[in-house]
């Protein structure tokens, strides 16, 4: 009875683990399957394996997992005006409730073991989303802020949240992309937004 | 579209192992076993049975397990000094 | 952030000499109980990465560990060539507990330097 229990929540266990947006989150869920398998070992009388098991795939894959995460990852932010014709960095960091925002992004950026690379230009949206170097554009047109971000990322969710919280007053739009933030895909998902 | 061809692919290929593991007749003779469960003892001084196979009986086997992970590491070590920096 | 980390190096700190006294154990007592070189090697491989989780410093001298390792393993391949393969096994019985616990023991060391060296090397080096 146990063992069927087991069974099933091993099932249970790998879906969730392969369904789960956090990275995080899905290598405990790893963790624990193996922790699991290793208990249905111990029923299958075998010890031996048991110990393997827990040692090598609930510890040390979970621990190189989390070492894999640890490392740095660049996060590249593109901030474009096409009104600028010279971009200043002094004007845009400065002192403005724009540069408040770019901050608290970076800020995000850095609590979440990102490192967050700045970049301001006068280029057109079509030309900076043509590189497809950029994980998120940030366009200011007007008055109006829009941020194009992929759709599959979970850093965009939480950073969506977050400026529209604190930031409605700067008239923030979001605009979600599919799996990458190039040109086709930001035209698609502003074909769809208008 | 993709994802239920992957899944379908996956339960075909699970009933498929399912299906051999069934047919599947245990190869080393049964004479084998119950003299290695029966004379470990007497004969490697060892009271876990696993520990008595795979440093006694199988000797070759952990050799080659060793040298393995030697290898791998060997060559890690080899290929990452190319591109990575100090 | 780093009241999270403080947590966790302080609980690190106190389990670290009991896991270590584990890995030791499960190897030494391989041929009784289940273990073995095997699992107490990475027993105490996770320990060491565990280690790097909490506090990531580079203290491993990566060539010499490797060193130690190749060395060991030649004693890997001689102990067994010199009692196993041979005539001694069945002439000098009394030999065989210490040889037991002396396989394990080397494969312990060996699997733990190896594992070890990899995530090291992954970690710091690699870019």
């Amino acid at each position: 009875m146990i063992e069927v229990i087991l069974l099933i929540a091993l099932l249970g266990l790998s879906i969730l683990a392969i369904e789960g947006r956090i990275m995080r989150v899905s290598i405990i869920y790893l963790g624990t399957l193996s922790l699991l398998m290793s208990f249905l070992y111990l029923f299958y009388n075998a010890p031996d394996v048991a110990i393997a098991e827990a040692v090598m795939a609930s510890g040390l894959t979970t621990l190189l997992f989390l070492t894999a995460l640890k490392r740095y990852r660049v996060y590249r932010i593109c901030f474009t005006n096409e009104a600028f014709r010279r971009v200043n960095d002094r004007y845009i960091f400065e002192g403005t409730r724009r540069g408040a925002l770019l901050h608290e992004i970076e800020q995000f950026c850095i609590a979440r073991e990102l490192e967050p690379q700045v970049v301001c230009t006068p280029e057109s949206l079509d030309v900076v989303a043509g590189t497809g170097r950029y994980d998120l554009i940030i366009r200011q047109e007007g008055e109006e802020l829009r941020v194009y971000g992929s759709r599959e990322n979970y850093f965009v969710d939480e950073l969506e949240v977050l400026l529209i919280l604190r930031y409605h007053d700067l008239n923030v739009r979001f605009i979600r992309s599919g799996d990458e933030t190039d040109g086709d895909s930001i035209a698609e998902a502003e074909g769809e937004a208008s | 579209m993709r994802r239920a061809l992957i899944i379908g692919f996956v339960v075909l290929l699970m009933a498929a192992v399912l299906h051999a593991a069934n047919r599947y007749v245990d190869a080393a003779p049964q004479e084998l076993a119950e003299y290695y469960v029966e004379s470990f003892t007497e004969d490697t001084g060892a009271r876990n049975a696993v520990a008595a196979i795979y440093l006694n009986y199988r000797i070759y086997d952990t050799l080659f397990e060793a040298l393995i992970l030697l290898a791998a590491i060997t060559a890690m070590l080899h290929f990452f000094e190319i591109g990575g920096k100090k | 952030m780093t009241e999270e980390r403080s947590i966790v190096s302080v609980v690190t700190g106190l389990l670290y000499p009991y896991v270590v006294l584990f890995g030791i154990y499960i190897i030494i007592n391989g041929h009784h109980t289940p273990g073995g070189g095997f699992q107490g090697g990475a027993i105490l491989a996770a320990l060491f990465i565990g280690r790097y989780i909490v506090d990531p410093t580079n203290d491993l001298p990566i060539t010499r560990a490797h060193l130690i390792e190749k060395a060991i393993f030649a004693a890997i391949v001689i102990v067994p060539a010199g009692f196993i393969l041979t005539v001694a096994a069945q002439r000098v019985p009394a030999l065989h507990e210490p040889y037991l616990v002396a396989m394990n023991l080397l494969i312990g060391v060996k699997v733990a330097i190896g594992l070890t060296i990899v995530v090291f090397r992954y970690a710091f080096y690699e870019e």
